[in-house]
């Protein structure tokens, strides 16, 4: 057993769920297993995928339709969960959210810029 | 009361000018910790010795006096803080009460709007929300005290990751809720809020939560540099996306991203045990300072005391009282 496939066993059945519905999201169209697997790095057997796949069908987190021989997976779209506006609520106002919002990362400015692109021109190496 | 009473702004101050030193050079689980926990500390003193100075001047009220049992003239007769000194400790910790129960109050609200707001969302099994929105972004809400709290990120987001970077992304929001930095971040502005010297604490955390939430992430996926990445594509397109004038709001901080993009090119950070020892040193110097104003106030008191004035003590504190003031007087001016 690889390295990579340890580490994917060590994750919990909800942090995989959530990472194949990420990978649902960032996709434009319905997606096969094989294209899941694909979208999450190929660290993963393909049984595991389509149970995963198979379980957020069943919770309604994703729908699916029949394509040639197997089924293709789509993000169920919850109106009010996954429209900007849900968001709008969480940034509006106030300048000091920092501790109660944790965000990713905050935006650059020019000289950061600069910097980042030689730093990431040396993390691609 | 001596001196010494002032030992909480001076440690107070010298930490405020380190802070942000400090919060680059430590791991930063251990910054995190140390410089909440020693801040909290630290703001708790001196907001106290502002307490007892302002006591000296409130004892000699006389309908505050009348509550306690101790003689007006006997207490201003071994006060050795002007009234001037005390009434500006008197208005300093009114100000700084003011301004601590006013974070206090914002931050309840803040949470209690975006749990308000979090309920309207449907997360995935392990809270991960995603939101259809074009311009990447990307949060970690706390829940509520027994709930649980939420990962938000936009489609845009992920769009631009790979795979592999995404997992540190996620990796990075967990982290947050996992080791509850919300709750780091709002203790330092409450901190920062109760002793002003104390300013540059809220965002030296906020700097040293991220990057304790990289690390995480970083050992999650196993290789720093794909974190490196993550983080340094996530800023790019954050900072490039035409509809980043909406949540502008966020703000930017001059050379966070590029600070953690280059730990995290480096070797995983070193202790310094030091640098460790020397902020606890500050830490226990500013606590035995506390006791002994502690102590300071409650002598004072007590030698002002009318009740329990058995004519020994009275006399003691008749040939004591000369030698006090003056001792004071001499202690005053030095300082």
């Amino acid at each position: 057993m690889t390295d990579d496939q340890e580490r994917a066993d060590r994750r919990s059945p909800g942090m995989l769920e959530d990472e194949v519905l990420a990978v649902l999201w960032s996709g434009s169209a319905p997606m096969s297993p094989a294209e899941v697997q694909a979208g999450l790095g190929g660290s993963l057997a393909y049984t595991t995928v389509m149970t995963t796949l198979a379980r957020l069908h069943r919770k309604g987190l994703a729908t699916r339709e029949r394509a040639g021989r197997g089924f293709v997976y789509a993000p169920a779209v919850d109106e009010a969960s996954h429209t900007a506006e849900a968001m709008k609520d969480l940034l509006a106002r106030r300048q000091d959210r920092a501790a109660v919002l944790a965000q990713f990362v905050s935006r650059l400015s020019p000289g950061d810029e600069q910097t980042l692109q030689r730093l990431l021109g040396e993390a691609g190496d | 009361m001596r001196i010494i009473v002032y030992t909480p702004f001076l440690v107070s101050m010298l930490l405020g000018l380190a802070i942000p030193h400090f919060g680059r050079r430590l791991p930063p689980a251990t910054a995190t910790r140390l410089l909440v926990g020693v801040g909290a500390a630290v703001a708790a003193s001196s907001a106290f010795a502002l307490a007892c100075l302002a006591w000296t001047y409130l004892g000699q009220l006389p309908f505050i006096a009348a509550l306690g049992d101790w003689s007006i003239r006997l207490l201003k007769a071994h006060d050795p803080v002007s009234p001037v000194t005390a009434m500006i400790a008197l208005l300093a910790l009114g100000i700084v009460s003011v301004a601590a129960a006013a974070t206090v109050a914002r931050r309840c609200l803040d949470y209690l709007r975006a749990a308000r707001a979090l309920r309207r969302m449907r997360g995935g099994p392990g809270g991960l929300v995603i939101v259809d929105d074009p311009a990447p972004g990307a949060y970690a809400v706390p829940g509520l005290p027994g709930g649980r709290g939420r990962v938000v990120v936009s489609t845009g987001i992920l769009r631009v990751l790979s795979a592999d970077e995404r997992r540190v992304l996620l990796a990075h929001e967990r982290a947050h809720l996992r080791d509850r930095h919300h709750l780091y971040r709002a203790i330092a502005t409450v901190a920062a809020a109760l002793n002003p010297l104390l300013a540059a604490l809220p965002r030296t955390v906020e700097y040293t939560t991220e990057r304790w939430a990289d690390e995480r992430a970083a050992g999650e996926v196993g290789d720093r540099r794909l974190a490196a990445r993550a983080i340094a594509t996530a800023a790019l397109a954050t900072t490039h996306h035409p509809h980043q004038a909406r949540s502008a709001v966020l703000g930017f901080h001059h050379g966070d991203v590029p600070s953690r993009v280059t730990c995290l090119l480096a070797a995983p950070p070193r202790r310094h045990p030091l640098v460790t020892a020397l902020v606890i040193m500050a830490l226990a110097t500013c606590l035995a300072a506390v006791n002994e104003v502690r102590t300071d106030t409650e002598t004072l008191f007590e030698q002002a005391a009318s009740r329990p004035a058995t004519p020994a003590t009275v006399a003691f504190a008749h040939a004591t009282q000369a030698q006090t003031a003056k001792a004071a007087e001499t202690v005053h001016r030095a300082g």
